[in-house]
């Protein structure tokens, strides 16, 4: 009832003929890459009973070729910039940006997997591409949802099939807690986004984006309503914090990513990351952007202690997988300070960010899954020691993807940094205090970092070389898009910038639509 | 045409040619690596014979205006006096720095030069390019190739050193990064158009506002005072400096401490006037802190390569001392003076603190191959040591001479470089107040005391009686030191040598002298360095009963080739500086003039302004 008269009062101020045709009307070529996955996630398990056991390693290439065609199919869509299926998802370029950098990283993440599972003794193989799959599907949903209502049911979805993956791994009871910490915890933290939805909803009675906007620009924060939009703001908060791992709400994410089987954890630092951090966007900046002067307070604090907390916590690690993992910490606050400056630059640099870290992180777990061993070990700092004499093409990768995560130039992970740095430059004011925390928290960062890089090049291995294993041909390929990404996203970043700036826009387009 | 562009890539495309030879072709590696510097080198010297002494602003532009347009910033690239000095520089002390690691460095030599190249690209493209964005790029990728050089190749506390001189450097950088980002936007703000071009936004730096360029004067003062190093930010210096390679040490002190003298000029200066004059007493205090603190704990170093690094702190405060009297000096128009006149009293410290970094180019870089020359030799830089094991004169007279001539140079003797930077410098500063140049002036009599000293217990060690403390079988485990990685064992005390001279006394009333000779006749035939030297003193001297010939003289040899093709040219280069400083002098009448432009139109600027609130 409420959703009616909402929506009615949102296409008070003009409804043209064109509005009212559109009305009825769905867009079913708008959502391409998720048909296409979904459908390829059914045929994957079909092909999967009749395939006998040794040709299952097809499945892999099958599943990459969905990806990749999910990927390509949104170009041949036109997206009309406005929302569509009445309001549920937003067809703009930062939806097909989000499909690139998503169904990027998933076929990535694919690529790692035949000789990592093959390592670890997994057979299972169909379900876990479907379940990557469907897992790349909700990711993309999640971003492009313009509705609280997408947003959920997006974000379940991926996480459901997270669950399953983090915890797929048969012998390893790392990873069955792992699986299930992360079941728990995302749960709570759902459950806390959904009483922040059910707040807002509360108070004006829409769970569209657009709709929310238009209703906080009208109405004052002061007025009855206000308390109930402050406390879902925080609710919200808390769960987006938790989605991101901001600082105090980072506790699943080491264990997580240490558990899970390599590829998945790649897949979750980069495309779930990217995800939510788009859905932040559209939430934030998008339709609680007329209540910025509340959540951005909110947004420094959580930026500077999960800066600080993330890199120092960091540091002490001597496992690589949960180095990384607390650098994924790290970054989230980077992205946090993009987010905090609401402005055109802050959103580039956000965006541009996710660009340049999916490249690299997933460059920098492909060397550990190149590394690791049957039984999860070959994961220490310690065992990279030597690393650039026993296979210098691994360690040159390593080296770049982790300069770049470090954010030393020319690599892709400067500009990201330079960008969003820049965002909270423009913004002036206290903003100022984050980029300096950012760039005291950098150095910090390259400390850790430069420990791999030391252990691979500086300190002679007198004991044992890491094993010489050769390198499957699809991880090859994997490093070899993630090296040559990192490197050609900081020298030619003018075509990715100008890409980045339209999609940017679109996050601002809400207010034309609103209006 | 894009003469600038091809010196700055050639080393890259030498790294690409290096890594892709075969493994094992070590001397095939040198060369390509050799030919490669010696092409930059003629290129950087064809650039500064073309170059127009007597025209403004950049010369050999390349502009591509669109290459990162959304952030405004172009590939641009382009030098004027002073940096096409720089230019120079880098040119003459790669190729040296290639020569002196053609013996030292055997292991990991393909990623050794390609580290060396790199290095090389970074360095050349900081003094050419002119653009921010890209100016930054190879600001910071000068720091990676210098890491792997400190880490790899270095002394013991090799990775430490290493890491150290990264992170330090990096805090610097981050703070300029984010300065950049602000100038940036103020630009922005002034003009509505997007750019990082660096000329141009000089063009409009007198504009900023007052606080805005106290702050980011001192955000890009402390990234440059962390590369100079100025006192109290330079203890990763003496670190990086003592476990460098020679090669490393020398590019480090002549080439990368100009970065940041060199970003005080290109940026500080002309960007941030009004910060400069402001702050200017707190940079000649710290300045001549860094004089006279770097001189004193030179004094007490007890390893040669730590001593010449704090020399270089030492030097390099007469830099900044220069630089920010020459902006003092060109505080406002008041009196009524003129462009010409503020120039004419002024450029003397300017001209004083680039000349400096030139001369310190070659001086310091020279000192620190002589250090190289001593460590290959006995594997040690510990002066007690060397002191007790020989006299090295006597085993190295060609060593001897080229190493006063560094040091005379380093201590300020007129006729050599080193004189005129440091005089000019002091000049400049004389005019800020008198004190001030009156108390550096102290510098050049501790710098005495550091060097004579250093030399004396260096060159001169082992007291003249020294045929009777010599014969001990102290010695004797220095003689295998083919394999680059045979230590000495630490140095005898001054009680044991005592112990070692009776025994030795005892030995010689009981036993033929001629006992020894076996000894020192094997160990003669090992080291490579006596084959190839020209000057084999060995047979020069003959057996006439010196012992320490006997002990020494095949750990000794006089200096090889190499050591000669690289620690004459740059004495000599020092020398005829320091007789015709006017050849680098000439250069920086137009920079000189640029900045006081800029210094002097702001004062107009501040003036009408004080006119019209006035009306």
């Amino acid at each position: 009832m409420n959703l009616l008269i909402s929506s009615s009062q949102l296409f008070q101020g003009k409804i043209t003929p064109e509005d009212l045709d559109n009305l009825g009307k769905i867009e079913w070529g708008a959502l391409w890459p998720a048909w296409v996955a979904s459908l390829g996630i059914l045929l994957i398990l079909m092909v999967d009973l009749v395939l006998p056991q040794a040709q299952r390693r097809l499945l892999a290439w099958l599943s990459l070729l969905v990806a990749i065609a999910s990927g390509a199919s949104t170009f041949i869509t036109d997206y009309s910039k406005t929302p569509l299926f009445q309001g549920m998802v937003a067809a703009d370029d930062l939806s097909r940006f989000m499909a690139v950098i998503i169904f990027g990283t998933v076929a990535l993440a694919i690529m790692a997997s035949p000789d990592y599972l093959a390592r670890l003794g997994i057979e299972v193989q169909g379900e876990y591409y479907a379940l990557i799959l469907a897992a790349g599907c909700g990711m993309w949903l999640l971003s492009i949802a313009t509705n609280f209502m997408i947003l959920f049911v997006a974000l379940e979805l991926f996480s459901l099939a997270l669950y399953i993956l983090v915890g797929f791994l048969p012998r390893s009871l790392r990873s069955h807690e792992a699986g299930f910490k992360y079941f728990l915890l995302s749960s709570f933290a759902s459950a806390f986004m959904l009483y922040g939805i059910a707040l807002l909803f509360g108070a004006y009675g829409t769970t569209s984006y657009s709709g929310l906007r238009s209703q906080l620009a009208a109405n004052s924060i002061h007025s009855q309503n206000g308390l109930l939009v402050l406390i879902g703001l925080a609710m919200l908060s808390v769960g987006f914090a938790f989605k991101i791992s901001a600082v105090p709400f980072h506790m699943w994410t080491p264990d997580v990513y240490e558990g899970a089987p390599t590829p998945i954890t790649a897949l979750m630092a980069v495309g779930t990351k990217a995800a939510i951090v788009v859905a932040f966007l559209r939430v934030f900046n998008g339709a609680l952007e007329p209540i910025a002067a509340y959540w951005q307070p909110i947004l420094y604090v959580l930026a500077i202690i999960t800066m600080i907390g993330g890199n120092l916590l960091a540091m002490t690690q001597t496992n690589v997988k949960r180095m990384l993992a607390y650098s994924a910490v790290a970054h989230a606050g980077y992205i946090l300070i993009g987010i905090a400056a609401n402005n055109p630059s802050g959103l580039q640099g956000v965006l541009f960010y996710l660009l340049s870290y999916s490249v690299m992180t997933t460059g920098a777990f492909a060397v550990v899954i190149a590394l690791e061993g049957p039984r999860g070990e070959g994961l220490e700092v310690a065992d990279f020691t030597g690393l650039g004499r026993a296979n210098p093409w691994l360690a040159a990768v390593m080296t770049l993807c982790l300069l770049s995560l470090g954010g030393i130039p020319p690599t892709a992970g400067f500009f990201g940094k330079a960008l969003v740095f820049s965002g909270a430059v423009q913004a002036g004011g206290w903003q100022l205090i984050l980029p300096l925390v950012g760039a005291v928290t950098s150095v910090i960062a390259v400390f850790y970092y430069f420990r791999i890089v030391v252990r691979m090049y500086l300190v002679d291995s007198l004991v044992k070389l890491p094993l010489a294993r050769r390198t499957a041909f699809s991880l090859g390929l994997v490093l070899l898009v993630a090296g040559v990404g990192t490197i050609a996203l900081g020298l030619l970043a003018g075509f990715a910038l100008n890409w980045v700036e339209q999609a940017a826009a679109t996050v601002g387009q809400l207010v034309a639509i609103s209006k | 045409m894009f003469l600038l562009s091809t010196m700055t890539y050639l080393p890259l495309l030498g790294a690409l040619l290096i890594m892709l030879l075969p493994k094992k072709s070590d001397n095939l590696i040198r060369w390509v690596a050799l030919l490669t510097t010696l092409v930059v080198f003629g290129l950087s010297i064809y650039t500064i014979l073309g170059f127009n002494q007597d025209s403004k602003g950049y010369q050999y532009e390349e502009y591509y205006k669109d290459w990162i347009p959304s952030i405004g910033s172009g590939y641009h690239m382009g030098v004027d006096g002073v940096s096409v000095l720089m230019v120079l520089l880098n040119g003459f002390l790669f190729v040296l720095a290639i020569i002196a690691s053609w013996k030292p460095i055997q292991t990991r030599v393909r990623e050794y030069y390609v580290s060396m190249l790199l290095l090389y690209v970074g360095l050349m493209g900081v003094f050419c390019a002119l653009d921010f964005f890209l100016f930054y790029i190879f600001w910071e990728l000068v720091l990676i190739p210098m890491a792997l050089l400190i880490g790899i190749w270095g002394g013991p506390r090799r990775v430490y050193a290493a890491v150290k001189f990264f992170l330090y450097t990096l805090v610097g950088s981050l703070l300029m990064l984010l300065a950049i980002i602000a100038l940036y936007f103020q630009y922005y703000d002034l003009t509505k158009t997007n750019t990082l071009d660096i000329p141009t936004i000089t063009k409009i730096a007198p504009q900023f506002s007052e606080t805005f360029q106290f702050w980011a004067f001192l955000a890009f003062a402390l990234a440059f005072a962390i590369k100079v190093p100025l006192w109290p930010f330079h203890t990763w210096l003496p670190d990086a400096h003592t476990e460098a390679p020679t090669a490393g040490s020398v590019i480090l002190a002549g080439n990368m401490l100009k970065m940041g003298c060199y970003g005080f000029i290109r940026f500080n200066l002309p960007l941030f006037p009004d910060a400069s004059k402001t702050l200017a007493p707190l940079m000649i205090g710290l300045a001549v802190i860094a004089i006279i603190y770097g001189a004193l704990v030179a004094i007490v170093q007890p390893d040669m390569k730590r001593l010449v690094a704090y020399t270089s702190v030492s030097h390099m405060g007469f830099v900044i001392l220069g630089l920010f009297s020459f902006a003092y000096g060109l505080r406002g128009k008041a009196s009524g003076q003129t462009t010409d006149v503020l120039l004419r009293d002024n450029s003397a410290a300017f001209d004083g603190a680039v000349f400096t970094m030139f001369s310190h180019g070659l001086l310091t870089g020279g000192l620190f191959l002589c250090v190289g020359v001593i460590y290959d030799r006995l594997h040690t830089r510990d002066i007690k040591t060397i002191q007790d094991t020989t006299r090295v004169a006597n085993r190295m007279p060609a060593y001897a001479a080229i190493y006063m001539l560094y040091t005379m140079g380093s201590l300020g003797l007129p006729m050599i470089s080193g004189f005129v930077g440091e005089f000019l410098a002091m000049q400049g500063a004389f005019r800020v107040n008198g004190w001030i140049a009156f108390g550096t002036s102290f510098a050049i009599i501790l710098a005495a005391i550091y060097m004579l000293w250093l030399y004396q217990r260096v060159i001169w060690g082992k007291p003249a009686d020294y045929e009777l403390a010599t014969g001990h079988d102290d010695h004797g485990h220095g003689h295998g030191h083919a394999t680059p990685a045979a230590q000495v064992t630490p140095a005898p005390t001054q009680a044991s040598s005592k112990k070692a001279d009776l025994k030795w006394l005892y030995q010689s009333i009981v036993l033929e002298p001629e006992d020894n000779d076996s000894s020192a006749a094997a160990s003669h035939g090992t080291p490579a360095e006596s084959h190839t030297d020209s000057h084999d003193n060995d047979h020069g001297h003959g057996h006439g009963g010196d012992k320490d010939l006997k002990e020494n003289g095949a750990k000794f040899p006089d200096l090889n080739l190499g050591e000669w093709l690289t620690l004459y040219p740059m004495g000599i280069a020092a020398v005829v500086l320091g007789v015709f400083p006017g050849l680098v002098l000439n250069f920086l009448h137009k920079p000189a003039e640029q900045i006081t432009a800029i210094f002097v139109n702001h004062a107009d600027l501040a003036a009408t302004l004080l006119q019209q609130v006035g009306k």
